[in-house]
């Protein structure tokens, strides 16, 4: 009787025991998986996020803004791309980056330099990217026409066409208005069948027609001499 | 009894009356033993090295381990990423129109898919979760349309459009297009508030 309830005695210290222990187990696999819906950066192979976050902490060291970088990855998450493929393409995107603030300076917004990286991208050089550094000062916002470069490279229009045309608009002072006016333009005339480059160049010249020189400058002196050959 | 036995049992209950300068003796001597010495830092080594007995009820490791899942869930609810978000603070939605440029902060994305049996709406505003955007088919049939709240800037979005093919992404035929995406994707840009950040 006396052995029996000696035995008897740790079960319920013993039941209680097992069931802070599996608790205390639960606790980081209840982390994770709340952590997977909350930290989409968890659905990466350990590897690559470890990639990734690199990525991340050198780009916020050196001032570089790491939303772009975040939305590429997870970009790249939402359509199921291979992760090693994922961390080059993020790592590309902070190459061009850090390359267009060195083109470009410190002042530019977040739309801007990443409007900027992306056209770095899309094969525009950086010595053409730094003739948009003059007139930036003059308070003219870069981020259209440079999202209007891309498109019209993205389209088909050929690099050195696209630049030179997008630079003698920039340089005469064009607002966003006229650039989004020559997208527009050149769309349409893509889409009925023109050659990308020759409906560029027809827009360019017609757009030239309505933009006085230096209309939006403040400084005459600013400006770059125009290039009538492009 | 034995008297003999009797005299040992008489000897073993006599009181013996201790000597009262042994203990102090004995003390001293101790005391005049060299003890080695440890420095302070050595002695709080010791003292968080030492092991001890830890005694916990049931209900008492009960109680800790249920604190240490507590804690857990705590630091959960808290967890800032390197973006800046937080796990607790709701994220706020981008906002860009498909006509450029615009000053407002409220979009609306309309693509014509009539043979489409769902269309999202994907971008960097809502980390491209095509569950978070869903659009809607205007009574009429064929146009799907959502409308957004988004922040000033530049925004990269495309449509997923789901039919009897599948699921396909597309850029917005209206918009333009932003540079291949490196996944093979494409995509539309929309400046929110000009181009001004």
């Amino acid at each position: 009787m006396m052995l029996s309830s000696v035995r008897r005695s740790p079960a319920p210290v013993l039941r209680a025991a097992m069931v802070a222990v599996a608790l205390a187990a639960l606790a980081p696999l209840h982390a994770s998986l709340r952590a997977q819906e909350t930290d989409p950066l968890a659905r990466l192979d350990p590897n690559s996020r470890f990639a990734i976050e690199l990525v991340l902490d050198s780009a916020h060291a050196l001032g570089i803004p790491t939303r772009p970088l975040t939305s590429k990855t997870l970009l790249g998450i939402s359509r199921h791309v291979d992760n090693r493929r994922i961390v080059a393409v993020v790592r590309g995107l902070f190459t061009s980056l850090k390359e267009a603030r060195i083109v470009l300076g410190p002042s530019l917004s977040e739309p801007e330099w990443t409007a900027a990286a992306e056209v770095l991208q899309a094969g525009v050089s950086p010595g053409v990217l730094a003739k948009f550094r003059q007139n930036h000062k003059g308070k003219q916002q870069l981020a259209m026409p440079l999202v209007v470069l891309a498109d019209l490279i993205t389209r088909g229009v050929p690099v050195d066409t696209a630049s030179s045309a997008i630079v003698q608009l920039w340089n005469r002072g064009a607002a966003d208005g006229d650039f989004y006016g020559l997208w527009k333009g050149v769309e349409q005339d893509i889409l009925s069948g023109q050659n990308p480059g020759a409906a560029l160049e027809q827009r360019v010249r017609e757009s030239i027609g309505h933009i006085p020189p230096g209309s939006k400058l403040s400084s005459p002196s600013a400006r770059e001499p125009d290039n009538p050959s492009q | 009894m034995d008297p003999l036995v009797q005299r040992i049992v008489q000897e073993a209950r006599r009181p013996v009356a201790p000597d009262p300068a042994a203990k102090a003796r004995l003390m001293a001597a101790i005391h005049a033993e060299a003890r080695p010495r440890q420095s302070p830092r050595r002695r709080r080594w010791r003292w968080l090295l030492e092991p001890r007995p830890l005694a916990l009820s049931p209900l008492g490791g009960f109680a800790v381990a249920a604190g240490l899942v507590g804690i857990g869930i705590a630091t959960e609810l808290v967890r800032t990423y390197r973006d800046g978000h937080t796990t607790g603070e709701p994220r706020v939605l981008v906002a860009a129109a498909p006509l450029l440029p615009v000053h407002d902060t409220v979009t609306k994305f309309v693509l014509v898919a009539p043979h489409a049996t769902r269309v999202s709406l994907v971008g960097d505003f809502n980390d491209w979760n095509a569950s978070a955007t869903p659009m809607q088919r205007t009574p009429t049939g064929g146009t799907w349309s959502v409308t957004v709240h988004l922040a000033p800037g530049r925004h990269v979005y495309a449509f997923e459009v789901a039919g009897s093919n599948g699921t396909q992404w597309v850029a917005d035929p209206s918009a333009p297009l932003a540079p291949e995406d490196g996944f093979g994707a494409p995509n539309s840009v929309v400046l929110v508030g000009g181009s001004a950040s």
